[in-house]
């Protein structure tokens, strides 16, 4: 059974299309990341999971069932840490995560869900209004942990949260995935996906630009090679040499860098045609492609 | 039971509030002041009855309690739902297994609870005043008038969650709010009036049409229920003139106030259940 399944899901708000027509199935116990620059739809797919916000056309369903007529029994199984959420100021977050707690019906210890979040048995019956954004994230991703959920949905986890906070939620994801729970993700930074995704889709403009494993990915762009070429002056000249090579995707350059992304058969080439036209090369390197040219490859090429 | 859960946390919430000691200081200062008033006015010779008793307290203070009340509970419930859907705090409510349904239900309960105990108290300060002060005291007719105070204002609460769930913005929320009570509380009673002199009507001294629209603002119902109910205070109303109808039963007032009570948030939820967040 697919944790999430949607056929041809299409949202239109007024004359703008937020999505056009998304299928995605998001496999039972896997981690899914769901990608996309900001503005892309992410949100708005995963409202309509919530039944947030209806779909104009299409279906989606959770945990084989129906999205819309299903919602309540879908939320008793599931865990949210919605985006652009505020807590309840006046209540502290003990009273936060008991509330969910008694809204599933379920028995989870408040302290041992604080616990596992970090947030500091001090803080626990202080009002959450006064919490910081990234202390009022991990209240929420307690809140959304109660119940041992089998579908957790985490809408830009990392949100607010310092390094450490971050490397802890993905440390929390990666434990909920053993336990068994399918973990739905959306992030607009690929480097936080690549630890802890089986698979990733990609969202471009309201639509699936990919669905794959990173390896995949990797491999469907062909990004096999980013080439780091330092130089004494970068001149247009070279730049538009160094485009003009066969095999090369992309060239972008600072102050003394030139970074070429091209097939690796491609590197001998770049740098004669670079220096083809009176640059000094000083250094090279090549790299592996980053995910975030992947990533580039993806949202930005087609346009 | 969904909203029982929601109810009690929005009760949590207005504890922690300075909303609900304000509201009890306001009405505890209403009821027990105006008690006291009544007292030093009748004395005085004021209301020409010299008895200082709880019927013409209630009398005395019906009036006020028609416009007190029904404002404090469109300020208690205007932003219940408005509000949270406009901060996001409604994400974190409906990602739970909550029913739109019982979001509305809990929040009229748990907010209809925290005004319920701020004119609770404010009728318990009055009581005291009267115990104290008054040569004549009616327990019955006092309870039947707090009763049905309090069921003014669980109305306009219910009243104010259900304008609060038409709109995701909370300021056309109050913008709604305040013109509901505009409209049902000044402009329908004028309706009869109105009319006779636009279409030049001929209207009989029995006629009960007019006085419909008097009986359908929920103050309005309150009035005419107390006049049914604790019919000694001969206030306002004096039933015994009107003609006789349905229209002025006590039951129908009753009917009426049930009505606003579920029918108000029964069309705010309808509103809400049908849009996008």
């Amino acid at each position: 059974m697919a944790a999430i399944k949607l056929s041809g899901v299409r949202k239109e708000f007024g004359d703008v299309t937020a999505l056009r027509g998304v299928d995605l199935e998001v496999e039972d116990g896997e981690v899914f990341g769901f990608l996309g620059p900001n503005g892309a739809g992410k949100s708005t797919t995963i409202d309509i999971i919530l039944d947030f916000v209806r779909p104009t056309d299409g279906e989606a369903r959770v945990l084989g069932r129906d999205a819309h007529a299903d919602s309540l029994s879908i939320r008793d199984d599931i865990g949210v840490l919605p985006e652009g959420f505020s807590v309840y100021n006046r209540l502290t977050g003990r009273q936060h995560v008991e509330f969910a707690v008694e809204s599933k019906g379920a028995s989870d210890d408040a302290d041992e869900l604080l616990d596992r979040v970090g947030i500091e048995p001090a803080d626990r019956d202080r009002k959450a209004g006064g919490y910081s954004k990234g202390m009022q994230q991990r209240l929420a991703l307690a809140m959304a942990l109660v119940g041992e959920p089998d579908l957790l949905l985490l809408d830009e986890p990392s949100t607010g949260l310092d390094p450490n906070g971050a490397r802890e939620m993905r440390e929390l994801i990666l434990e909920e995935a053993d336990r068994g729970a399918t973990v739905f993700f959306s992030s607009h930074i690929l480097e936080q996906v690549e630890a802890v995704c089986d698979r990733v889709g990609i969202l471009r403009k309201g639509e699936l630009v990919a669905e794959d494993t990173i390896r995949g990915l990797r491999k469907a762009v062909g990004t096999g090679t980013v080439l780091t070429v330092v130089v004494d002056e970068v001149t247009p000249e070279a730049l538009e040499a160094a485009r003009g090579v066969e095999g090369v995707e992309h060239v972008d350059a600072n102050r003394d860098t030139i970074r070429v992304r091209a097939d690796s058969n491609a590197k001998t080439r770049v740098l004669d045609a670079i220096e083809g036209t009176g640059v000094t090369v000083n250094d090279f390197a090549t790299e592996e492609a980053s995910l975030d040219e992947v990533f580039a490859a993806y949202t930005e090429d087609a346009e | 039971m969904s909203w029982s859960v929601i109810a009690k946390k929005d009760f949590q919430d207005a504890m922690r509030s300075r909303m609900l000691w304000g509201l009890t200081a306001l009405f505890v200062l209403f009821m027990a002041g105006m008690a006291y008033l009544f007292q030093v006015f009748t004395e005085s010779g004021g209301t020409g009855d010299p008895t200082v008793d709880t019927l013409g307290l209630i009398a005395f203070l019906s009036s006020p309690v028609t416009l007190l009340v029904p404002i404090t509970g469109l300020v208690v419930g205007h932003k219940a739902i408005a509000g949270e859907v406009e901060s996001g705090s409604a994400k974190l409510l409906l990602s739970l297994p909550h029913s739109r349904r019982d979001a509305v239900v809990g929040k009229v309960v748990g907010r209809a609870a925290v005004l319920s105990l701020s004119i609770l108290v404010g009728l318990v300060a009055s009581l005291l005043v009267m115990v104290a002060l008054y040569d004549e005291y009616t327990l019955t007719s006092f309870a039947i008038f707090g009763v049905f105070s309090l069921v003014l204002g669980a109305v306009y609460t219910a009243i104010g969650v259900g304008i609060s769930s038409l709109t995701n913005d909370s300021g056309r929320a109050t913008i709604g709010a305040a013109g509901f009570y505009l409209l049902v509380e000044f402009i329908l009673p004028l309706i009869p009036t109105g009319l006779v002199a636009l279409l030049d009507l001929q209207v009989s001294s029995d006629a009960v049409w007019p006085f419909v629209f008097n009986v359908l603002p929920p103050s309005g119902a309150y009035t005419f229920a107390l006049a049914n109910f604790v019919p000694e205070a001969g206030f306002g109303v004096a039933l015994g003139s009107l003609p006789d109808s349905i229209v002025f039963d006590g039951v129908t007032m009753v009917a009426l106030l049930v009505a606003w009570f579920v029918l108000a948030p029964l069309v705010g939820y309808l509103r809400f259940n049908g849009r996008d967040l």
